[in-house]
């Protein structure tokens, strides 16, 4: 195996050197694409080379905004360049013969990033199907109404149809039925534990910093691993260069500030940005109600070409949370979590060949606690020292990715019993290849394989990836299959209590080297279609399988894992969204059908009572699920609206109360103990809430002053005030409402 | 506006006003689950001659007590004999003030026999569960051997266990003095200490025993007129049952636990001057 790496890298490292006269006789064009203030590279840009005859072929731009056509006929070419978000780019070109022409295009921003929909919609092509992955600009942000004027990332994601809440409060995605814990989730590459916020529709990435988020609920290529059910990759935006820029704002759940500082014009950069919830504060004068929900955030990132071909960027990311969740029941646990990462990325984008290569080095931390009031406090902590490597190539249309990285992990835990504590030293390492290549016009084959190896007996894995397009007629044509296969493993996960949805604390640990590494297998295919131009369909059948997934089941009474079950299962399902881009309206339709399945597996040890041994559906099992979300534009004016409905998803049904005498060994204290009030409960999971749904609204209305833009909001959250159902208090009899009607005005200011 | 318009908002308005109305409340009961259901809790244990179990009802509200009437009837059932043995109802204060219901039945279990324990009600729902009484493996044994550390240390070994008891007591039956009944005083012995694969061994420490003795006898260290007439070793083996008694077990609809104790016991004859030594007069009779 080491022979034949040694024997690749060789290889590649030939292709890089070699000169690119193997193509001489014909023309080639390759470059990059970046953002015009900021140098932002733009992966994800639709480039099209258009010849004097009329023949067109397209591409996509991939890491580091790298594109490259191959085998050209010499000749005039016309090469256009759209991006959401940014204004379409078009130049002519003339190639000649054995030309090998590099190219730096910089889109300018658009300033109505609806508008510019448009011009790339209106070419009545769906682009290649890419399963399981959604491409996020921070406009799509701000086309969902939130609380305030600052969009977030959480709120859009909350919209997708495979992507179930834990509840308004809370902060855990459960995607096409994987745990929270089971989401890789990256800001420019470093990975953060818990980045949603305790209030749902909010977490660590607000418009303000996000430069585009790519999210895979499934199908992820071997680029990421490590973790079994999806991946949030946010790259971030770097800071003006040219202008000062600035803005704030304020609303009932937060405040935010955000300064852009061009520290050396045109090539060193500042941007950074804080938010700090002021709910807690305001809710008793502003609704005549506790909301006890304290978190913030603080982004910082420095950007800085270093030369022509090189460049700097050093990120810093802070979150914290705290709160208590089930205010509602009266009860007094406190719980609360901090995200820290730091790191730095140096990107070689070499002049003459098409190569990208990145060095990245960063250190992430996550500390939780809980403070129940009946119970000792929980506490838990994970940190991590990372280092990778990662080199990209295009080579024609065709792309070659490699990576190598290294992690060294602590893990520290103590739930409050001394014999459930844990401080142990990981670390892992590994590398991966994935290539891009099309056969033909119409279909494009991602093949890929990962390694991934980790001290401490736990094991080495092998992991083979392959993402297919086929697009018939090519990639301008009107619609597109895809299919995307893997094998995943997770060897670093995280106890949670799936039982009790108030229960938010995780604590991470690596799997146990007497265990097997559970591990998943995704299968996906693709329909997308442009019905019209402004009309887009896609439909995606998914299926994922479990194995030794872990499954704790915690102690109520001492809020301590008391087995945790090694579980195979299946989460099956199809997504549907419809989109209506017009000029001054956004709709969105979205349903998501899903059935999540564990099957506690046989080989487990079920001589301990009380153990899981039959077929369940878990507490994320919702079925159906619909979102329906428009937006429309009047001059200064802006309406949004979201109507979000959930199936009821299952719970653990009652039989009655009892008082429990459980004693730990024999004695005759049970003869006239009155006991421990307790549940004896049904058969696990076979009852489901009642459906979920609410509606939120928002107008904005903007003013454009001559130094300043003014956007003042206003808005409701759950305008109907429906009583969803987040939590039951079985002793009580009462019910732990989800968020209620809320409303909100906000003010937003942005200098110049 | 048109007719179209009005239309449409009225339907929104419907849409909006019913939608609140959509019922939102848990009923958390289990609506499959017809009938009666108790909880017990209790264990079988092959060293005494009465057994015990606590039965309360599984009530539909968390508040009230299970009052004073329980019309059940309670029985066990040995799987191999088939013999039948019913419990019967005592009414006991808890410790809350309020009332319970603990069910007893005079017999002594055997080890390694298995019992079934049945709670039917008049309405004819029936809650089971089962437990078999740990036994000794053929191989196992345990006796007691002199240490060569002196005559006021003995060993405990036992041979052919693949993990240890639950518990090891050495039981001393002693009297104040002559003229008072004998009383039986259990001292537990931990940590033990593995010699081989299945080869266990305890010390026993008869000086600090003896002096463990007076202190709940309340005489002084120094007192040499109370009795010995007997002392046994005791090891307990405890059903699988009980590595989580707090958890709600395989108790057929119901819930609770009922597990067992296995206990073998060993006399031992001590020196009439090592009882010197230690204080005691000599009342041992041969085993």
């Amino acid at each position: 195996m080491m022979f034949r790496l040694t024997g690749f890298i060789a290889f590649f490292g030939l292709h890089l050197l070699s000169p690119a006269g193997a193509f001489g006789q014909w023309a080639s064009l390759g470059g990059r694409i970046a953002a015009a203030d900021s140098g932002q590279e733009l992966p994800g840009v639709h480039v099209v080379l258009q010849s004097e005859d009329g023949e067109e072929r397209g591409t996509v731009t991939g890491a580091g905004g790298l594109f490259a056509f191959e085998r050209l006929t010499p000749g005039a070419y016309l090469l256009r360049a759209t991006y959401v978000g940014f204004e379409p780019y078009s130049d002519t070109l003339r190639l000649e013969f054995g030309q090998r022409s590099n190219l730096v295009v910089r889109l300018q921003p658009a300033d109505a990033p609806v508008g510019e929909v448009v011009v790339e919609a209106e070419q009545n092509t769906t682009g290649e199907a890419t399963p399981g992955l959604t491409t996020i600009p921070p406009s799509a942000l701000a086309r969902v109404p939130m609380p305030g004027l600052t969009p977030d990332l959480a709120g859009y994601l909350l919209t997708l149809p495979g992507v179930v809440s834990g509840g308004d409060t809370g902060g855990h995605l459960f995607v096409r039925g994987g745990a929270p814990v089971e989401n890789l989730v990256l800001i420019d590459g470093m990975p953060v534990y818990q980045p949603f916020h305790i209030v749902g529709f909010y977490s660590a990435f607000p418009a303000e910093i996000v430069a585009q988020a790519d999210f895979y609920a499934g199908g992820f290529g071997a680029r990421y691993g490590g973790r079994l059910s999806s991946v949030i990759d946010v790259t971030t935006r770097n800071g003006s260069k040219d202008r000062i820029r600035g803005a704030a704002s304020v609303a009932p759940f937060l405040g935010s500030l955000s300064l852009e500082l061009p520290v050396a014009p045109g090539k060193v950069s500042v941007l950074a940005v804080a938010r700090e919830s002021i709910i807690e504060r305001l809710a008793p004068d502003l609704f005549g109600k506790d909301m006890p929900f304290r978190f913030g955030d603080r982004f910082g990132k420095v950007h800085a070409y270093l030369s022509q071909t090189s460049r700097f960027a050093a990120t810093a990311l802070q979150t914290n949370d705290e709160g208590r969740i089930v205010e509602a029941c009266g009860t007094d646990r406190q719980t609360g979590w901090k995200n820290e990462a730091y790191g730095g990325r140096y990107t070689y984008l070499a002049s003459e060949y098409p190569l990208l290569a990145e060095i990245a080095v960063y250190v992430t931390r996550l500390r939780s606690t809980d403070r129940p009031s009946s119970r000792p406090e929980r506490r838990a902590e994970v940190s991590g020292n990372h280092g990778e490597m990662r080199f990209v190539y295009l080579f024609g249309e065709t792309q070659f990715e490699f990576g190598l990285f290294g992690r060294a992990n602590h893990f520290l835990y103590d739930l409050g019993e001394t014999t459930f504590a844990l401080d142990e030293n990981v670390s892992e390492g590994g590398g991966y290849f994935e290539s891009r290549f099309r056969a033909g016009r119409s279909w494009r084959i991602e093949p890929g394989v990962r390694l991934h190896g980790f001290s401490n007996s736990i094991g080495t894995v092998v992991e083979p990836r392959l993402r297919l397009a086929w697009t018939p007629g090519g990639p301008q044509a009107n619609q597109s299959f895809g299919l995307a296969w893997g094998l995943y493993h997770q060897q670093i996960t995280g106890l949670h209590n799936p039982r009790d949805v108030t229960d938010v604390f995780i604590a991470w640990q690596p799997v146990s080297r007497r265990t097997t590494i559970p591990s998943a297998r995704h299968t996906i295919l693709t329909w997308q279609r442009a019905l019209a131009t402004w009309l887009h369909l896609t439909a995606e059948g998914y299926h994922k399988s479990l194995k030794h997934h872990l499954f704790a089941e915690y102690d109520e009474a001492t809020g301590i894992p008391a087995t945790t079950e090694n579980i195979d299962g299946a989460a099956r399902g199809l997504d549907v969204r419809l989109e209506v881009i017009r000029p001054a309206f956004y709709g969105y339709l979205g349903y998501g059908l899903a059935s999540v399945r564990y099957d506690p597996n046989e080989t487990a040890d079920l001589t301990s009572a009380g153990r899981l041994t039959m077929p369940f559906n878990p507490p994320h099992d919702r079925r159906h699920q619909i979102h329906a979300l428009f937006q429309i534009e009047r001059g200064a004016y802006r309406v949004s609206s979201r109507w979000q409905f959930g199936s009821g998803q299952p719970f653990t049904p009652l039989h009655g109360f009892y008082g429990n005498l459980a004693t730990g060994a024999p004695s005759r204290g049970f003869h006239d103990a009155a006991g421990r009030p307790a549940l004896s409960f049904g058969p696990p999971f076979s009852a489901r809430l009642p459906t979920y749904h609410r509606l939120d609204v928002s107008l904005e209305r903007t003013f454009r002053l001559p130094y300043a833009t003014l956007t003042l909001q206003a808005g409701a959250i759950n305008v109907y005030d429906r009583p969803n159902v987040f939590d039951y208090d079985f002793f009580s009899g009462e019910h732990v409402r989800q968020l209620p009607f809320i409303p909100s005005a906000g003010l937003l200011v942005q200098l110049p | 506006m048109s007719k179209a318009r009005v239309l449409i908002t009225a339907l929104w308005t419907v849409a909006l006003c019913s939608l609140p109305a959509c019922d939102a409340t848990v009923d958390p009961l289990d609506e499959r689950h017809n009938g009666e259901s108790f909880y017990l809790y209790g264990y079988l244990d092959s060293g005494a001659d009465t057994q015990f179990v606590r039965v309360q009802p599984i009530r539909a509200t968390a508040g009230g007590q299970p009052g004073a009437t329980l019309d059940v009837d309670v029985a066990t059932t040995e799987a191999g004999s088939g013999a039948r043995v019913p419990w019967r109802d005592s009414l006991i204060v808890l410790d809350d003030g309020t009332v319970g219901h603990l069910f007893f039945a005079p017999f002594r279990p055997q080890p390694g026999g298995a019992y079934r324990l049945e709670i039917r009600s008049r309405t004819g729902s029936l809650t089971r569960t089962e437990t078999t009484v740990p036994a000794l493996a053929p191989e196992a044994q345990f006796f007691t051997m002199t240490s060569p550390l002196g005559p006021l240390i003995e060993r405990i070994v036992w041979t052919g266990w693949p993990a240890p008891p639950d518990e090891v007591e050495v039981v001393y039956t002693v009297s104040p003095t002559l003229s008072e009944l004998p009383v039986p005083i259990a001292i537990a012995y931990e940590p033990l200490r593995r010699l081989d694969g299945t080869v266990w061994e305890a010390g026993i420490d008869l000086a600090a025993d003896a002096r463990k003795i007076r202190a709940r006898l309340g005489v002084p260290d120094n007192y040499r007129l109370a009795a010995l007439y007997r002392v046994q070793i005791r090891l307990s083996l405890y059903s699988p049952d009980w590595r989580d008694p707090g958890r709600a077990s395989a108790v057929e609809n119901g819930a609770g636990f009922f597990g067992s104790v296995g206990r073998f016991t060993r006399s031992v004859l001590l020196e009439p001057a090592t009882l010197d030594r230690l204080g005691f007069i000599n009342r041992q009779e041969l085993p």
